[in-house]
């Protein structure tokens, strides 16, 4: 398996849902149809025994964006899953920790660091967030000033 | 009825600080919480206030041991966003350091985990042996930890072939000290008796919980990302990936164990065929628009960074993920219905990164400073003092 024969056979699956797909010989990056992503991410990592790596959270000022990187371990090559989020009000998305319990810990990062709340999830307390910073202070959002945690 | 126990943030036996909450019944324990953060200094953060060359530098600083660890992942990341090759003779050196600093490590490990079970014998014996790898690190590159060797593209400085050679000999004795180590820990009663069956994580968790490293492959699950995902000489070379079926902490203790062997075995490749000229830098002059993830073995797992480009001299993100956190969420299935004396261990047993920077050396060339000695003569010198006045006693009198 490769990334180019793994992305045919995800079409096949999907059709014009799996969005814009970009691969290399050891990557593969999705942007798939929202309404498919429970799915896709099932396929992958419980059909074809994906490995969750991490979860990236960029910060792009209007929106986020996560990125799943699930590692095909055996044929050596990573998937990318990318999920937008919308900045307004309270982001959130539903939290993959309750069927994969490797997703638990990198989830409460993700909650703590950018704001981003995972629906569903069985542990939403504090993992590492100093306690001098408050509920509704996210470090790693871009609008976060360094400066801020001076004399802290 | 059930007890809490609460270890740390701040505890003589940890090395890092980390808050355990244990709730315990009696022996048994029940539950464990965890409460992480104390060491969060917000590197992701500050990678992006730094250029793409400035970063090695700062990721070298996320942990003591793995320092070269995360600078390897974060240049792969960069290779992978910018489709940079790496000269050949450059990729052997970073593989030949990348594997003395998983001796080193997996010694620290070996010698923590016999101080936690209270064999400090085996403390003593792996810290003394683990010295050797210190000093082939610092002749090889200057440092004994923090090596600076690594920039995208390729390697900061060369190293010289006499240097190698030099090396030589203290691998061939690390050897027959680890193969005697290795035996000594296999054929110990009281260690199997201790460790065999102890902390016992199933192929299926260790999976659930995409654990990595020494810790997935002693539950019998084969993933290596020198062998996966091959960089560096990996490819080049002859050398097996250690697991072990039982998935206790016995049976990480000998795939670390093992990989230290194996380690060796690579590193003797790389003397004998690493090329002796050619570049060791291709000179990347910019990192086109993108993103590139870089994923490395550190002696504790998979290492993963991944990095966004957009065209200008800094990230705009940078994502570091360590192993121990893959690793440490398997507690949750190793320690629950175990007593409380093996809790230690098997978190141990995961092995969560240690910082260690201490340093004392012997600078070559100077006179040998034997301590024994040194000890011997001060013990004389005092002794002459207190001859002189025959009895201290009397005279303090006198006055």
């Amino acid at each position: 398996m490769n990334p180019s024969l793994f992305k045919e056979e995800l079409s096949g699956r999907f059709g014009w849902r799996l969005g814009k797909t970009e691969s290399s010989t050891r990557r593969l990056y999705i942007t798939p149809a929202p309404e498919i992503f429970d799915e896709l991410v099932q396929f992958i990592s419980e059909d074809n025994l994906a490995r969750l790596a991490t979860i990236s959270c960029v910060d792009h000022r209007d929106h986020f964006v996560l990125l799943y990187h699930f590692a095909l371990d055996e044929s050596g090559f990573m998937v990318t899953i990318k999920l937008p989020i919308e900045k307004n009000g309270e982001p959130s998305t539903e939290s993959l920790a309750a069927r994969n319990p490797a997703a638990e810990w990198i989830e409460r990062e993700i909650r703590e660091m950018f704001g981003i709340d995972f629906e569903n999830h069985p542990a939403k307390k504090r993992l590492l967030k100093a306690d001098s910073l408050g509920d509704t202070d996210f470090p790693y959002r871009k609008d976060f000033k360094l400066e801020d945690l001076e004399g802290d | 009825m059930a007890t809490t126990i609460p270890v740390g943030p701040y505890h003589p036996l940890q090395e890092e600080p980390e808050h355990y909450l244990l709730t315990v019944d009696e022996e048994e324990v029940l539950d464990v919480d965890v409460q992480i953060g104390y060491n969060h200094r917000g590197i992701e953060k500050l990678s992006e206030k730094k250029t793409f060359n400035q970063i090695p530098m700062l990721v070298e600083r996320v942990c003591g041991i793995c320092s070269h660890s995360h600078p390897y992942a974060y240049c792969l990341a960069v290779e992978d966003c910018g489709e940079i090759d790496v000269p050949e003779r450059a990729k052997y050196i970073r593989s030949l350091i990348g594997e003395l600093e998983r001796i080193h490590s997996h010694l620290l490990w070996a010698g923590l985990a016999g101080h936690f079970i209270g064999y400090d014998t085996v403390f003593m014996w792996a810290w003394k042996y683990r010295e050797d790898v210190l000093d082939v690190l610092e002749l090889l590159t200057g440092n004994r930890n923090a090596y600076a060797m690594l920039k995208p593209g390729g390697i900061q400085r060369d190293i010289k072939k006499e240097h190698l050679e030099e090396a030589r000999p203290t691998l061939e004795r690390l050897k027959d000290k680890s193969e005697m180590l290795y035996g000594a820990v296999l054929d110990d009663p009281v260690l199997k008796a201790r460790l065999r069956g102890v902390g016992i994580l199933s192929k299926e968790d260790a999976r659930a919980y995409g654990a990595l490293g020494p810790t997935v492959r002693a539950s019998g699950i084969l993933i290596d990302v020198r062998s996966d995902f091959p960089y560096g000489a990996y490819e080049d070379v002859d050398w097996s990936v250690i697991t072990r079926n039982e998935g206790d902490v016995f049976a990480r203790v000998e795939v670390r164990l093992l990989e230290i062997l194996e380690s060796i075995k690579i590193i003797e490749q790389i003397i004998s065929t690493i090329p002796d000229t050619g570049a060791i830098d291709s000179e990347p002059e910019e990192i086109p628009p993108g993103e590139g993830i870089g994923n490395y073995e550190a002696p504790r797992g998979e290492c993963f960074h991944y990095i966004q480009s957009d065209g200008t001299n800094r990230p705009v993100r940078h994502k570091i993920r360590a192993p121990t956190f893959m690793n440490f969420p398997t507690y949750r299935a190793t320690c629950i219905g175990e007593t409380v004396a093996d809790a230690t261990i098997i978190l141990a047993s995961v092995d969560p990164c240690y910082s260690c920077t201490e340093r004392a050396i012997q600078l070559k060339g100077r006179k040998k400073i034997d301590l024994l000695e040194l000890s011997r003569q001060r013990t004389a010198e005092i002794k002459k003092e207190y001859e002189q006045v025959e009895n201290p006693l009397e005279e303090v009198l006198d006055e």
